[in-house]
């Protein structure tokens, strides 16, 4: 509400008192103030006037037939209007030990009565500061608000968009992958993929960047392009020099050494890497930080956890990083998972833990992996409630068929 | 306020103050008529408040326009008033120095 022609926030006032010649002589006053002012005898119809909007401040007597001034502060903040409405209240001195009761009911400041206009124009003053504070105050708030839509248009976008980027569930011949994601907000820090790595093995990874949000989520894509540019140039002559392990270990190192050229930039990631040989029935694993993965050699046996930790992706130039081998047939099984999993919490804090995931999981080892993926997701929904994770659930699950 | 708009508000001024004066004789015999009705029935709480908004009224009006005297005077009677509306046992003969502030007020209202 700005004066179209002086540029300054026009004032709006609506004087309320019973008696009419107190009214135009407060008109007067407030106009020759340059406010635009309007009046009414009672509190019941002054009400009705703000309700229908555009005045922010309303000078009003205490004594009045019908709804007197209290009952109409008290009425207008329950309006809860767009724009603030100052209230200004006329007391006579021998109401002033009702103030309290009056600011409680909502006013914001008084004027004795019998009226000192200099007075009067001095707590008019006040008022215009208040008034235009606060109307810059829901300038600001709009600017903001068209700001946060915007944002939440475009992270909606980037979460479709990382949605899109990940892995059909399906099969490389005898090994089959499945997977169940759901991002905590709108664009996640986990990431996951599979694919052929050459020399007939397959590669597959999941990482989960440190934080969550765009920053995190522009991580992550960076992560999977990164992890598969990384294994097809650093793999092929690894494997057939070294074999499959060492060729794991240099396609982490790599990563990493990658990962901290980049600069100013204090996120960090975990990882787990692997390289299956499907003929040979090897893997190797590389863990950076990440959770230990459940292993189950073969149909019969059961998920059990391996590896140590390992530091993260972003830490250290030369990490150490050592292969873990481990034999991966007909009926093995691994499953990876983000701390999202473990650290899913309920209504009282607690967390899903380790136990409950290997306790799902290893009460529907016998059925298929997609079904497996199916119940840890409806167990956790069921352990954290209806509203979203706090963190990015991840499970990736590989199956030798 | 610029010195225009001041000026244009003192001659407003003016005017509003020749308004109440002209409209004081009604304003008291207002007053009078209502503290009349209660006198009739003293225990009808609607009519002492009537009684009360009219004196409250007079108080405003009259300091804001230029009869602090007046003022006084009828801010005692309004007192009174707010006294009596807390005695709800109240008798016609509670009224007498209420009448005497009422009629205090007639006379300030003509020597204004």
């Amino acid at each position: 509400m700005t004066d179209a022609v002086s540029g300054r926030l026009a004032i709006r006032a609506l004087v309320v008192d019973d008696d009419p010649l107190i009214l135009a002589m407060l008109c007067a006053f407030l106009r020759a103030r340059g406010y635009e002012a309007q009046q009414c005898e009672d509190g019941q119809e002054a009400l009705e006037r703000v309700r229908e909007g555009g005045f922010n401040l309303v000078l009003t007597d205490r004594h009045m037939p019908r709804m007197d001034g209290l009952e109409l502060c008290r009425a207008i903040r329950a309006l809860r209007t767009e724009a603030y409405v100052y209230c200004i209240m006329l007391t006579t001195a021998r109401e002033e030990s009702s103030l309290v009761a009056a600011m409680e009911a909502g006013v914001d400041d008084f004027v004795p009565k019998p009226l000192r206009l200099p007075e009067l124009g001095a707590r008019l003053h006040a008022a215009e500061r208040v008034i235009s504070l606060e109307a810059g105050l829901a300038s600001r708030n709009r600017d903001l608000a068209e700001a946060y839509d915007q944002l939440s248009r475009e992270l909606e976008l980037a979460r479709v968009l990382q949605t899109g980027q990940l892995p059909a569930p399906g099969a490389f011949g005898r090994i089959g992958f499945e997977w169940v994601f759901e991002a905590s907000g709108f664009v996640g820090g986990d990431i996951f993929d599979y694919f052929d790595a050459g020399d007939g093995t397959l590669c597959f990874f999941l990482a989960d960047v440190s934080g969550h949000g765009v920053a995190a989520a522009m991580m992550a894509f960076h992560a999977q392009h990164q992890m598969r540019a990384v294994t097809q140039q650093t793999v092929p002559p690894a494997l057939r020099e070294h074999g499959l392990g060492a060729a794991a270990v240099a396609a982490v190192n790599e990563y990493n050494r990658r990962f901290l050229q980049m600069k100013d930039t204090s996120l960090y990631l975990t990882l787990l890497y692997g390289l299956l040989d499907p003929a040979a029935g090897r893997l190797a694993l590389v863990q950076a930080g990440h959770p230990p993965p459940l292993h189950a050699a073969g149909a019969g046996d059961p998920l059990v956890p391996v590896g140590e930790g390992g530091l993260p992706i972003g830490i250290l130039p030369e990490p150490g990083y050592a292969p873990i081998l481990l034999p991966f047939g007909t009926g093995a099984r691994l499953v990876v998972y983000s701390d999202g999993v473990t650290e899913c919490d309920n209504d009282a804090g607690e967390e899903f833990g380790e136990a409950r995931l290997r306790e799902v999981l290893q009460r529907h080892r016998a059925a298929s992996l997609g079904e497996a993926g199916r119940q840890l997701h409806a167990a956790l929904r069921a352990w954290h409630g209806a509203g979203p994770f706090h963190d990015d659930v991840t499970f990736l699950g590989v199956e030798g068929h | 306020m610029d010195e225009r708009s001041a000026n244009e508000f003192e001659q407003a001024m003016r005017q509003f103050r020749a308004d109440f004066a002209r409209q004081l004789p009604g304003r008291v015999r207002e007053a009078q008529d209502r503290l009349a009705a209660c006198l009739e029935q003293p225990g009808d709480t609607r009519r002492l408040k009537d009684l009360h908004l009219v004196l409250h009224k007079l108080v405003g009006a009259a300091g804001t326009f230029g009869m602090p005297d007046l003022g006084e005077v009828a801010q005692d009677a309004e007192t009174l008033v707010l006294d009596l509306l807390e005695r709800p046992d109240r008798t016609a003969g509670d009224f007498g120095v209420l009448a005497q502030r009422v009629e205090a007020v007639a006379q300030a209202a003509n020597s204004a």
